[in-house]
């Protein structure tokens, strides 16, 4: 009888635990993979800044508009070209830039939407709005482009300048930040 | 065997009874047999994103997803991810020992720019960092039977040193599993 109980108990505890068998659990491998992707970073170069020539205002406000890739100025209001055709007058034209980057890869540009230039006179300051971007690669994208296979493209920048009747000659200047970052 | 039992006393067989519920009770925790054999497989790469880089940067992917980094800019749209492996095992068992070795990961270069793995991390039960050449165990508590399958996540640290050049890095991560015990 106590050799039948020994006989239970043993089929018991070998139920709890399992036979070994190391041979049919074969180890597992997998190889994954870490991945990164890293770009070449992009560079804009500035090849003209954004100008708006020389301007004439007669008695009132006006308004100058240089569209990106457009060629010509257009003046509104009491505001007018300053000079005609003669040599060393600065023509208007929109800031122009070449960027470098990751072939094939959409870039986009960030402007702001308006900034004042300061008067060398202390007078109230140069207005300028409608700050807008054309690229090359993307003329009805606004301000995203794509880099060509070779890694390259342009885009330019141009914007409204407003202008009172009382704003005094001087030469005005200011700086337009452009960040230019891939998208 | 059993025969000759009846030339034993019976303090002899107590003895003999006494040692072999010993020995029962001592393999609570024994390799084991396995009706399907075990499988790993990776279901998703570990993704450090898309990004440009200026001199020295380093990304850390978390088991959790948490990606923290600096010396980078990162492409919009840029995904980021933990390595993901499934374990399968019919376990007998609910309690599954493992071991888990991880291969060695080289650096690679690339266009000049050197990428280098580290700091891997698991988001494994009492395994929460891994290095290359290592093997540690990790215990699954609820292997539910008749097939038991769970998923575990490994992140990483990738430095990357070097110039501005862009490429794909690939690093495989060689990783293996193996039945120690059912308890």
């Amino acid at each position: 009888m106590a050799g039948l109980r020994l006989c239970a108990f043993a089929i018991a505890g070998l139920a709890a635990s399992v036979p070994a068998d190391a041979a049919s659990a074969e180890p597992a491998s997998a190889t994954g993979v870490a991945r990164a992707t890293v770009v070449t970073p992009l560079s804009a170069e500035a090849i003209d800044d954004l100008d708006f020539g020389m301007v004439a205002v007669s008695g009132a406000s006006g308004r100058v508009v240089i569209a990106p890739m457009a060629g010509s100025a257009g003046f509104e209001g009491a505001a007018g070209p300053g000079c005609g055709n003669e040599t060393g007058c600065p023509g208007a034209h929109p800031a122009r830039f070449a960027v470098t980057g990751e072939a094939g890869r959409g870039y986009t540009v960030t402007v702001p939407a308006s900034l004042r230039i300061p008067s060398p006179e202390g007078a109230v300051p140069l207005l300028v709005d409608q700050i807008v971007v054309k690229t090359m690669s993307r003329p009805a994208a606004g301000s995203q482009g794509a880099l060509d296979s070779s890694g390259h493209d342009r885009f330019e920048v141009g914007g409204t300048l407003h202008l009172t009747a009382t704003q005094p000659s001087a030469r005005y200047r200011g700086d337009v930040p452009v960040i230019v970052t891939y998208f | 065997m059993a025969g000759s039992n009846r030339f034993l006393s019976a303090t002899a067989r107590r003895r003999r009874r006494n040692a072999a519920v010993a020995v029962l009770f001592s393999l609570g925790a024994v390799p084991l047999a396995a009706d399907t054999p075990l499988v790993m497989v990776t279901t998703r790469a570990l993704n450090f994103g898309t990004f440009a880089v200026m001199g020295t940067a380093v990304r850390q992917v978390g088991a959790d997803g948490t990606v923290t980094g600096s010396g980078l800019m990162a492409v919009r749209g840029s995904v980021e991810s933990p390595a993901e492996y499934v374990v399968t095992y019919s376990a007998k068992l609910p309690v599954v020992v493992l071991g888990l070795t991880f291969g060695s990961v080289a650096p690679i270069t690339i266009n000049g720019v050197t990428g280098k793995l580290d700091n891997f991390v698991t988001d494994l039960q009492g395994l929460p960092a891994i290095k290359p050449g290592e093997s540690r165990t990790f215990v699954i508590p609820n292997c539910r039977q008749p097939t038991c399958s769970f998923t575990f996540r490994v992140g990483g640290r990738l430095t990357l040193n070097g110039g501005a050049g862009g490429g794909t890095f690939v690093f495989p991560l060689p990783l293996s599993v193996r039945l120690i015990a059912e308890q």
